[in-house]
């Protein structure tokens, strides 16, 4: 199995429109809300939101994109020219063109668009609506303008896996490296505030009156938000051909559907916790090599008792240090975890853990212990990353720090840990069976 | 390299379109001589399996083009007033009650409805219904469509606009979500394995197929069911109205005019061997073929600002899969072409692209001609028409004579006949499929009895 790494990122938040500072504003324990300024409120229930302000992909884009591009694909190229930019390699031709994919995930795409088609065809009848309209109604046009940045010629997916849609391109993405299908893959996801999304969202009763506190025991909900993280993937022997710089490895996505509700988990949190387990056995990893779990964390009642049960189901009283983020950019729906990630490798390669923004007091219920605010230093080897989303979509990611691999750009590739280094080798694996500096194995 | 069985399928669609209504004499030869036969008693499309499809799929010779009247209040005749440029077929008629019960639908929008049926009829038909309910976690699902939720978004839409946000109903709302009809079907049926929903245009189905096969390959399930399904909204259709319109006027080619809707699935296994048979949760179960390997290009446009017919990406996708299948290119029977013929400048990129990786005898077929543009839909039905082939149906070879092929432009430039109807059921079958945003996939399915 070919180790995948993550050698370059790109973002587009409410928090920041570059990674560093984007980061900084996080470990500060800032918050992007603020009141919606996109579209009216009026007739909905609620008025808050993390929206990106202004308009900061302009710089990363062309002024013909700047006219042509939706909301939606203007975050994403964003974000991957960032991260194509932190690579190292905009313009070079290595890995050939065939060789590289390109997998995004979103939940409605460029919705803003469409609902402008809409509004045009409802008070235009059918002269409102003009033969282009067509384009919108698409679904290729994210990984297409995505791929056209960045030289990508082989195959190119979309996978709208709701809030969970940033794992999934991720996990995907590393997939078709895995399995040979790519060298190199630029994944990540994009999505943007809409108006029906969030008046759906607060006629589910959903999004909080005032603000998003995750874990809290005076939770009342999510807070809408929007943006893009884009990631470049690469093989070990794309990273060493060209010199590259991993940040982080990829673990094995785990992936599995709760086939219980449309919009609300399992009550037991099994299908959420199957995932977590495959991601763990899959990857080569005991539960206790777990140093953070970035929870998906929504503040809805529901998704956080679920979260706290599959956390003590399977760390037991050994439960790594856990955050959220939402309270700080917002749920940004199928975007939320590829953002997530980029605080996952951040913190791996920093050694800080962001805190739960707007986390006051725990829920006692909840029997976890959640960092509040203020940010924590440790070194981290192993962080999960956690997604629940509509349709019982479960998908956990995770990441291993960078500093503790070895690259081999000719080894049989296993993705496997030594256990010297306190790291489970996978049932039925002995340590002595990798090879040494094997791809992916732990740095002595 | 692994491959996939195929253990068992479901459909639902329109049947009886008539290629003969709008297609040029040179253009229908490519025409296939069967239908899909999908409303076997006359009134609303219904569910259908082997037993019903079979015999639609696989008629004897000329006169097989079963036009099926449609039921009273069919949308045709509405959408025949709204539309003047083109001619959609929606199964606004269809009804999910007789084969899913009454409970549990009235949230449901038309998209989720087609696909749990489709679905029920690939657990039936391949009998795992049973294995499904005693091990969930082991039967995922990879469903594609080129649009998705666009009716229920619409939908909701008109209700924010032109009635007041706090109409919109919470629980048709999530139907608006890409992934809905997936997640349904996995509540539905039980299934909580794996489950991926994609969104690629007219390649969603071979998208879809990728995403099982590394799944089953990976031991994540013992059996995905792989779909694809389509519904088009009336602003949908209004857009592609006005394209249609706009398409005339300035003698443009490339838009296709008649639209379908449906929904395919498929029950897919991983390929134990020949010997070994198909194997899913321990128990061993018939298979109906191989699914061997399915690859998907992309092809920028450049700087151009037009649209793009991947052929080069589409000839990349096609080598990439022979070479996975490790497939000669000679050895390869039939192809189907994913386009509807309507769109000439799709069907003569699609054409090009087979002939260079395949050569200039390369046997092409056309189905959609029969069903109309379908989007990912028509790559679904393309996969029945392999199997009913493999399954020893007829087909037809035109001659493919260099003045037989439209030019770009959908013109005819000259009138070959018709070819012979062929008998010998196929070994192998390449289904290719592009869409205009520069993706191209081939799927390369190989008959079980093939050595």
């Amino acid at each position: 199995m070919e180790a995948v790494y993550v050698t370059g990122m790109g973002i587009v938040s409410a928090l920041g429109s570059d990674v560093e500072s984007w980061w900084q504003a996080l470990c500060r324990g800032e918050s992007g809300q603020g009141q919606v300024t996109r579209f009216s409120t009026d007739g909905i229930e609620r008025d808050q939101a993390c929206e990106v302000k202004g308009v900061p992909w302009e710089p990363w884009l062309t002024r013909s994109e700047q006219r042509q591009v939706g909301r939606a694909a203007g975050y994403a190229l964003a974000a991957t020219r960032q991260a194509l930019e932190q690579a190292g390699h905009p313009n070079a031709q290595t890995p050939a063109p065939e060789r590289r994919a390109v997998v995004v995930g979103t939940s409605m795409g460029e919705g803003d668009r469409l609902g402008a088609v809409h509004r045009a065809w409802f008070h235009g009848n059918a002269a409102g609506v003009a033969p282009g309209a067509v384009v919108p109604f698409g679904s290729v046009t994210l990984p297409a303008l995505v791929a056209r940045s960045a030289g990508c010629e082989g195959p190119i997916h979309t996978v709208p896996g709701a809030c969970a849609a940033g794992n999934y391109a991720l996990g995907l993405g590393a997939e078709l490296i895995r399995t040979g299908h790519a060298d190199l893959v630029i994944a990540g996801a994009s999505e943007v505030i809409e108006r029906l999304q969030y008046a759906g969202f607060a006629r589910l009763g959903a999004i909080a009156p005032q603000r998003c506190q995750p874990f809290d025991a005076q939770r009342k909900g999510l807070m809408i938000g929007e943006g893009a993280a884009f990631f470049v993937l690469e093989s070990a022997a794309s990273v060493v051909r060209r010199g590259g710089q991993p940040l982080a490895q990829l673990g094995v996505l785990g992936l599995t559907c709760d086939a219980f509700h449309i919009t609300r988990p399992h009550p037991e949190g099994a299908g959420s916790r199957a995932a977590l387990l495959r991601a763990l056995s899959a990857t080569g990893l005991a539960p206790d090599a777990v140093d953070y779990f970035c929870a998906h964390g929504t503040g809805t009642e529901a998704n956080d008792a679920v979260e706290a049960q599959v956390l003590r189901a399977v760390f037991g009283t050994h439960v790594p240090l856990v955050s959220s983020l939402k309270g700080a950019i917002g749920h940004a729906m199928g975007a939320a975890s590829a953002i997530e990630a980029v605080a996952c490798v951040q913190a791996l390669r920093t050694g800080v853990v962001p805190g739960t923004v707007n986390l006051e007091e725990t829920d006692p219920a909840l029997e976890i212990d959640v960092l509040k605010r203020t940010a924590h230093s440790t070194r981290l080897r192993v962080v999960l990353n956690n997604s629940l989303a509509f349709g019982g979509y479960n998908a956990v990611l995770p990441l291993i720090n960078a500093e503790d691999v070895v690259l081999q750009p000719d080894a049989p590739a296993s993705g496997r840990y030594s256990a010297s280094a306190g790291i489970a080798v996978p049932e039925g694996a002995r340590e002595d069976d990798a090879p040494e500096g094997v791809s992916g194995g732990l740095r002595p | 390299m692994t491959a996939q069985r195929i253990l068992g399928f479901g459909v639902v669609g329109w049947a009886g379109m008539r290629p003969s209504q709008w297609l040029s004499d040179s253009q229908r030869q490519y025409a296939p001589l069967f239908s899909v036969e999908i409303a076997p008693d006359g009134g609303e499309p219904a569910l259908a399996a082997r037993e019903s499809v079979w015999p639609g799929l696989v008629p004897d010779g000329a006169g097989a083009i079963t036009p099926t009247p449609p039921p009273l209040g069919d949308v045709r005749a509405f959408a025949g007033a709204l539309f003047e440029h083109i001619e959609p077929h929606l199964l606004w008629g269809f009804r999910a009650e007789p084969f899913l019960g009454s409970k549990g639908l009235r949230t449901f929008d038309r998209l989720t409805r087609l696909t749990l049926v489709a679905v029920q009829g690939a657990l039936q038909e391949s009998g795992l219904g049973e294995l499904a309910a005693r091990y969930p976690d082991r039967f995922g699902v990879a469903w594609g469509s080129a649009f998705g939720a666009l009716e229920s978004i619409e939908e909701l839409h008109r209700v924010a606009e032109m009635e007041e946000p706090r109409f919109i109903n919470p629980n048709r709302f999530p139907n608006t979500v890409a992934n809905a009809a997936a997640g349904q079907v996995a509540i539905w049926y039980g299934l909580s394995g794996p489950n991926i929903t994609a969104v690629d245009g007219r390649c969603s189905g071979a998208s879809a197929l990728t995403h099982a096969a590394r799944k089953l390959s990976a031991g994540e399930a013992d059996c995905m069911l792989v779909g694809v399904s389509e519904t088009l909204s009336l602003g949908m259709c209004q857009a592609l109205d006005a394209q249609a319109a706009r398409a005339k006027a300035l003698s443009l080619s490339g838009f296709p005019e008649r639209y379908g809707e449906g929904s395919v699935f498929l029950a897919l296994s991983q390929d134990e061997g020949p010997e070994a048979g198909a194997r899913v949760c321990g128990a061993e179960v018939p298979a109906l073929g191989f699914h061997l390997a399915t690859a998907l290009r992309f092809e920028s446009p450049g700087h151009s600002r037009r649209m793009v017919y991947p052929e080069r990406a589409l000839e990349r996708a096609i080598a990439a899969a022979l070479a996975e299948a490790a497939i000669a290119p000679h050895d390869v029977d039939v192809v189907l072409l994913g386009g509807s013929l309507t769109e000439g400048a799709v069907f003569a990129a699609e054409l090009r692209a087979v002939r260079a990786v395949l050569g200039r005898g390369a046997r092409v077929c056309v189905p959609g001609a029969v069903w109309g543009e379908c989007f990912a839909v028509s790559a679904g039905f393309n996969w029945l028409v392999a199997l009913s082939l493999f399954a020893g149906g007829s087909w037809q070879a035109p001659p493919l004579s260099e003045a037989s092929v439209p030019r770009e432009g959908g013109a005819e430039t000259g009138g070959a006949g018709r070819g012979s109807v062929e008998r010998d059921a196929p070994d192998v079958i390449l289904i290719v499929s592009m869409d205009i945003q520069g993706l191209a996939a081939a799927t390369l399915l190989r008959s079980p009895g093939a050595t």
